[in-house]
């Protein structure tokens, strides 16, 4: 029996392609600490968090086929795949809190993955991350999280949060501009 | 206001199409339908990065299983498909030669009618009976194929209520004013997405009336259709969609178009869901 363990991340897919669900495990072992985190901070509810994931997964198992290595990888695919089931389950819950919140860092909770969890990479990547987020100024962090957390359109953005929309789009430009120079490496990695 | 905040206001330097790969990568993830440059690729994968600046949260087992429940259940269902399939293509392949057998019976009615437009009126009863043995062949692969449906349905029904996990709630009288004979069980996957619903007993709605059904969570009502039931059969709802957390199920009496929530008399009520395999 092929060890899955060693497959690499298109390899599992193809696997799932091929309706082998020993893949989808390992696939669910491997990223589902990152997409549950996702979806929790998207939709703020551990037991929809939950459904979402379900939801994505059991979308990548009747869909692998249909992944296109030129356009992404494999983990930004399961990404954009999760962030865009829970920003449509946001969406129809209607309880969108148009609010702005300060922008805070993850508190962690009672589900929180001890140290170590998943492996040494992934907790450098999001060491890396973190560091990059922690620098932006925060209002460029928080008009990027917006977009990305809430969905928010660019106007829905300045509507909330009173700031002129060419404002709110600059700012959004800069942080991605600024990121994307920063973690040029973990990008290459994924090419 | 940082300064950063009051470069916000300056044009950005950006490359060519940069501006539109952002745009792209946060909208929507990747680009459908046009070659991926390498520019859009990159904020692709930079967007694809950004969760990992949260703390991974660990998945409950609960979660586990569901998943592996419902890729299992997949499996079924794809097997239970493939089966059908088979007895459609043997179906389809009998119906090919009774299209030619159709179509040259045609042909002979048309030699027919002109030879009778020749003879004029001497054959128009044979005609006729012909004509009407044509449409019950028809009407009979009409059934044949409605019947290999129904059997899927209820096979796959089958597979839900007898699969490891599912649970069972009771569906009884809601009121003294309820039909005696009134009563239903519903049985969800483990999953709690699939879910079976019989019920018998209910009298026929009166015009403009009908059944509703209400999942219950969290003391909400969410609907889960209407139905009107026939004299003396029983009735058989399904369905892939439930909402999370049900921990009451209720059928009240409505307008036929259905209710926002329930305004009518309840007939049927259920709270307990027991596991029984």
């Amino acid at each position: 029996m092929t060890d899955r363990n060693s497959m690499d991340d298109k390899a599992l897919l193809a696997a799932i392609a091929g309706r082998d669900s020993e893949a989808l495990q390992e696939l669910h072992r491997r990223y589902s600490n990152m997409l549950l985190a996702l979806a929790q901070r998207v939709l703020g509810n551990r037991t929809d968090a939950e459904d979402v994931l379900q939801d994505a997964l059991l979308q990548v198992w009747k869909q692998a086929e249909r992944y296109d290595s030129k356009r992404s990888s494999v983990s930004t695919w399961l990404v954009l795949i999760t962030r865009s089931r829970a920003i449509d389950r946001l969406r129809s819950r209607r309880v969108v809190d148009k609010t702005v919140t300060a922008v805070s860092l993850e508190k962690p909770s009672a589900h929180t993955s001890p140290q170590g969890v998943g492996n040494v990479f992934n907790l450098e990547r999001r060491h890396r991350l973190q560091q990059e987020m922690s620098r932006l100024p925060s209002e460029q962090r928080q008009v990027l999280e917006l977009s990305f957390y809430q969905g928010w359109t660019q106007r829905e953005i300045a509507e909330s949060t009173s700031i002129p929309l060419g404002t709110v789009k600059t700012r959004t430009l800069l942080a991605m501009k600024k990121l994307r120079k920063a973690l040029q490496d973990e990008i290459r990695e994924l090419l | 206001m940082s300064e950063m905040d009051e470069m916000g206001d300056r044009d950005v330097e950006l490359e060519p199409g940069e501006e539109r790969a952002i745009w792209e990568a946060l909208e929507s993830g990747l680009a459908q339908g046009e070659p991926t440059d390498e520019l859009r690729r990159e904020y692709a994968e930079l967007v694809g990065l950004l969760p990992y600046a949260l703390e991974p949260q660990e998945p409950s087992e609960h979660l586990t299983a569901r998943l592996l429940a419902a890729v299992r259940q997949d499996q079924r269902e794809d097997h239970l498909h493939r089966s059908v399939r088979q007895l459609t293509l043997a179906h389809a392949s009998r119906r090919k030669w009774m299209m030619p057998l159709a179509a040259g019976l045609m042909l002979w009615m048309g030699g027919v009618s002109f030879w009778l437009y020749r003879q004029a009126g001497e054959q128009k009863s044979a005609i006729a009976q012909l004509t009407q043995q044509l449409s019950t062949a028809e009407a009979r692969t009409a059934r044949l194929v409605s019947m290999q449906e129904k059997y899927a349905w209820s096979r796959a029904n089958l597979a839900l209520v007898t699969a490891p996990g599912v649970g069972v709630c009771s569906l009884g009288r809601a009121s003294e004013d309820a039909p005696a004979a009134a009563r239903g069980a519903l049985y969800v996957a483990s999953d709690h997405q699939h879910w079976y619903m019989m019920v018998e007993g209910l009298e026929p709605s009166a015009e403009g009336y009908a059944y509703q059904l209400w999942f219950v969570s969290q003391g909400v009502p969410v609907s889960g259709g209407t139905f009107e039931p026939r004299p003396g059969a029983p009735v058989e709802l399904a369905s892939d969609k439930m909402p999370p957390d049900v921990d009451a199920v209720s059928i009240t009496l409505e307008p036929r178009e259905g209710a926002t929530r329930p305004t009518g008399p309840e007939i049927l009520f259920g709270d307990e869901m027991v596991q029984v395999l």
